[in-house]
């Protein structure tokens, strides 16, 4: 493989591990330090890309917004990047307060029941409004194309790598390394790792689910929206998009070790590629690869990669 | 208690006829088998045919059998999820495997429905008996989410990498064949019968309705029954008496997986086809809808929420304005269900008649629930 | 040869040893109780040796049988029965197929394929069931919600749960916990029953010395996982090293 194969087989992997990844953090941290399992996360996602979607263009869609003309603001795609994690943390916050803070103390599966319902409800409500069928991100000019340094012009390699996958990846990892520093080094962090790692001992500290939770919980609606911005631009808006990501997302954290961070990043990773050596080498395999993933992994390893909490055991 | 005693109080004193006569009834399997039977028999005449009523329902044959053979496929899953408390995100694996499996069958092999449908029943078990070594080692939702990607790798195997066997999205076609080599399955009956079932092929499903209902509510009767329900209220504990848990897990699910097959093999009879989308988590998902919906644990339940379902699928869809909202609509009933009245409808029902029995007792129950709803909405 | 025997039994959660090399021997026809203060390892030693727990080190033997590795419902059908602690009973479920799902495991081991047969055409469990109701007094209660009973209630359906299972051996965690002056002491009456009419073995981890030194034949003491003193209950009343331990020095407990 020439150096211009392995950097774009690299960038398929990498930009698609990010966006499981962006959306799994959330879920994975909600997940292992409140026990409690939120199909309605993919809602975030879902919309996230409609919001940046009316952020960044203005298009004419089906539904009910038929007879409307052009919706949307059009400021262009960077405003919607900045805009809708911030549209998308208060959110969070509403669904913390109203869908999630009343289920804590059931049953795991009626949490999984009711989020799926929430789920299905809010796909539809979209569909409704923005009508059934597709629609794509406008890309602006400097986002398509292979990435130009102005000093060096394109990096070597680096023509295979669209610049969008590359966007993509470097702020996945700035935000995930953000994650991991918060969880290190603020107070915060270190209440709802506490929280995670002795439930019990934090629920008599009183701090289980008080603002650090709260604050935890729409950052990683934050980060979904951001994801449904991103990979709006990778992919198609349709308003089934939110069950499409939420489903490998979930595989990926149950895969990585409920409770485990570290296990959802390299679930994610490994998810990516997966995903890429099946692009390369069986493409009709490509969507099935990281199903077949999950089960090998939790045939061998039924409390995933990093098990560290044992829910419902 | 046997039909000849409850006959015989009925012969002796009127007032013997009270409700715990009925609740004793009610319970008999004779009595479970009868009405299955006269469901059948009333079910697509009142729904499509019916004067008055049937303008009601707007409804048609071809959806009542639709409905019957989901009522199978609800009253499957009912066994793992209502009886049993697993949880299975994926079991469209069972639908479309039969399904697939009972098409393959009848193209390559030999086209009889009795033996397509057992074919269908068969792979059903085999899938089964595979995903239950990964699956029971998972607990909640791990689970619920595992029997999803097993379904979810199910379907998008079938529909490119083996597109070569499954047509891929086309999916398969399926001539029709008599039963047994002789029976038309489209033959069209005239009067009574015809008014009442229309053709053969109604028939021969809603035989295989009445036969799923007895063979549940034997399992239900049978030790099984019992040791399910402990499983799900107390996995520990049911273990420390010296049961066999995994085993009666297996057991569980292999009864389900057979059912749901059977329904898979029933839909490509009825259908004539089976593609790729009976695999897709929608499929999983609809089924959770309808058994929750229309109440878990119960044989009614599955039953009603598979009809309210299709009746908004089928029919509200069709309606001026409010058919766009069907499933807005059923997906916000359904969430209303697992927040605040998990019995489902048909809980709703028996709750409903009790209380016009008892109206001193509905009125503390009321109370009772809205103090509970006032209470937890406090303090959580 | 002892009815149940450990050798050396060691339990490590991490660097914390929950059990240090524990050696008890329980003769068939007795009642041992198991004393110590809390977090001694009482209930450690009791899921070590029913299964739920696996030993880091050291040997159960239940009459000749080795139990390390054996799953909790294997050495149930070898006749080892439990009640929790905690009331650990199917809330949905009636009083009586509470009852009933311990007695199918006693009567037919721990799976057979029947789900074609009818409950009700089992007679022995049916006759097991009935005679365990009225045993525990809760026969007038049968066909009610288990989680609609009274708290004593629940406790003694625990009891009536572990006696359905059939057992050889029976362990008792604090089965009087919670229960007003009457029940306490109908539950001791209970006991004694089992010992002398049913021929059960016993062992009892109970809280309530007065309960303890009344009934046990032997006591076994255990503290931070060290078994300090077994003997006769005059022996460990007297035992040095338990009043230090446990009894705090002089006044009883």
């Amino acid at each position: 493989m020439s150096i211009d194969g392995i950097v774009g087989f690299l960038f398929i992997a990498l930009s698609v591990a990010s966006l499981y990844l962006l959306v799994a953090v959330g879920l994975s941290i909600v997940f292992g330090s409140l026990k409690y399992v939120n199909m309605a996360h993919g809602v975030l996602y879902l919309a996230g890309a409609y919001i940046g979607l009316l952020i960044a263009s203005s298009e004419e869609y089906g539904g009910l917004l038929g007879e409307a003309g052009q919706v949307g603001l059009g400021w262009g795609f960077v405003p919607a990047l900045i805009l809708t994690p911030i549209v998308i943390f208060v959110l969070g916050i509403v669904m913390e307060r109203f869908v999630a803070k009343p289920f804590y103390e059931r049953d795991l599966l009626d949490q999984l029941l009711v989020t799926f319902g929430i789920l299905i409800a809010a796909q539809e409500v979209v569909a409704i409004i923005f009508g059934r069928t597709g629609t794509i991100y406008p890309r602006p000019e400097w986002l398509t194309g292979a990435i130009s340094l102005p000093a060096i012009g394109t990096p070597p390699g680096m023509s295979a790598a669209s610049t969008i996958r590359v966007l993509v990846v470097a702020l996945t990892l700035f935000l995930i390394l953000a994650i991991f520093a918060f969880f290190k080094y603020t107070d915060y962090g270190l209440a709802v790792r506490a929280g995670t790692e002795d439930s019990e001992m934090a629920q008599m500290l009183g701090i289980r689910v008080g603002r650090p939770f709260l604050l935890i919980f729409a950052v990683g609606s934050a980060y979904a929206g951001l994801a449904g911005v991103l990979g709006g631009s990778l992919f198609n808006v349709t308003s089934g998009i939110g069950m499409e990501i939420i489903i490998p997302s979930l595989v990926i954290v149950i895969m990585g070790g409920v409770g485990s961070l570290r296990g959802t990043v390299i679930g994610a990773l490994l998810a990516g590629l997966f995903f890429a050596t099946a692009t390369e080498l069986v493409p009709s395999m490509t969507r099935a690869s990281i199903y077949l993933l999950a089960i090998v992994v939790l045939t061998l390893r039924p409390n995933g990669i990093y098990p560290s909490t044992e829910i419902g055991q | 208690m046997s039909m000849d005693t409850i006959r015989n109080s009925f012969d002796g004193d009127s007032s013997v006829l009270s409700w715990e006569t009925w609740n004793q009834i009610k319970h008999t399997e004779r009595f479970v088998f009868l009405s299955s039977v006269l469901f059948v028999l009333l079910f697509s005449y009142t729904f499509g045919r019916a004067p008055v009523i049937s303008d009601v329902f707007q409804g048609y044959h071809g959806l009542a059998m639709t409905i019957l053979i989901w009522s199978i496929f609800a009253l499957g899953f009912n066994l793992l999820l209502g009886q049993t408390g697993l949880l299975s995100f994926g079991h469209a694996m069972f639908f479309g495997t039969a399904s697939y499996a009972a098409a393959l069958f009848a193209i390559h092999v030999y086209n009889e429905p009795l033996l397509v449908v057992l074919v269908g029943t068969l792979a059903a078990v085999t899938l089964g008996v595979v995903a239950a070594l990964i699956l029971l080692r998972l607990h909640t939702v791990y689970f619920s989410i595992v029997a999803l990607a097993i379904a979810q790798f199910l379907y998008f195997l079938a529909r490119e990498p083996l597109v070569e066997v499954t047509k891929g999205i086309n999916g398969l076609d399926i001539p029709r064949a008599p039963l047994l080599g002789l029976v038309e399955l489209e033959h069209e009956y005239s009067g009574l019968v015809g008014t009442l079932l229309v053709n053969n092929l109604y028939i021969f499903i809603g035989a295989f309705f009445v036969a799923v209902v007895a063979l549940i509510t034997r399992i239900r009767k049978s030790p099984y029954g019992l040791i399910f329900k402990a499983i799900r209220e107390n996995e520990t504990r049911t273990a420390f008496v010296g049961l066999d848990v995994w085993r009666y897990k297996f057991a569980a699910f292999i009864l389900s997986a057979a059912i749901v097959g059977l329904a898979g093999g029933l839909m490509a009879v009825n259908t004539q086809f089976a593609g790729v989308e009976r695999l897709y988590w929608s499929v999983s998902g609809d089924i959770v809808v309808m058994t929750v919906l229309g109440g878990l644990g119960t044989l009614a339940g599955p039953v009603i929420g598979t009809f309210v379902f299709f009746y908004f699928k089928g029919i509200v869809n069709g309606f001026p304005t409010l058919g766009n909202y069907w499933l807005l609509l059923l997906a916000l009933s359904f969430t209303a269900v697992v927040w605040a009245y998990p019995d489902g409808i048909w809980g709703m029902l028996t709750d409903f008649t009790a209380a016009l029995r008892d109206p001193k007792e509905l009125l503390s129950n009321a109370r009772q629930r809205i103090s509970d709803l006032v209470s937890t909405g406090g303090d959580r | 040869m002892a009815l149940l025997e450990t050798r050396g039994l060691t339990k490590e959660f991490g660097g914390l040893t929950a059990l240090d090399g524990v050696d008890i021997a329980v003769e068939e026809g007795e009642l041992v109780s198991l004393i110590g203060p809390n977090g001694a390892g009482k209930s450690t030693l009791i899921n070590t040796i029913t299964g739920q727990l696996s030993p880091t080190a050291g040997d159960v033997t239940y009459a000749g049988t080795d139990l390390v590795g054996m799953k909790p419902f294997e050495i149930a059908q070898l006749g080892v029965g439990r009640s929790f602690q905690t009331a650990s009973i199917l809330p949905e479920l009636t009083v009586r197929e509470n009852i009933q799902v311990a007695s199918f495991a006693a009567e037919h081991g721990s799976f057979r394929v029947n789900f074609l047969r009818r409950r009700d055409s089992f007679d022995a469990v049916q006759e097991q069931t009935n005679e365990i109701l009225e045993t525990i007094d809760l026969d007038s209660k049968a066909d009610m919600d288990a989680q609609s009973l009274p708290y004593g209630d629940k406790r003694r359906l625990e009891v009536a749960i572990g006696l359905a299972t059939d057992p050889d051996l029976l362990f008792m965690d604090e089965p009087t916990a919670g229960m007003s002056p009457t029940e306490t002491e109908m539950t001791v009456d209970l006991i004694g029953d089992l010992l002398t009419d049913w021929g059960m073995t016993i062992f009892l981890v109970e809280h309530d010395m007065d309960i303890v030194f009344d009934v046990s034949d032997r006591i076994f003491t255990l503290h931070q996982g060290q078994l300090i003193a077994r003997g006769t209950p005059e022996e460990i009343r007297e035992h040095p090293a338990v009043r230090e331990a446990y009894l705090g020095g002089g006044d009883g407990a």
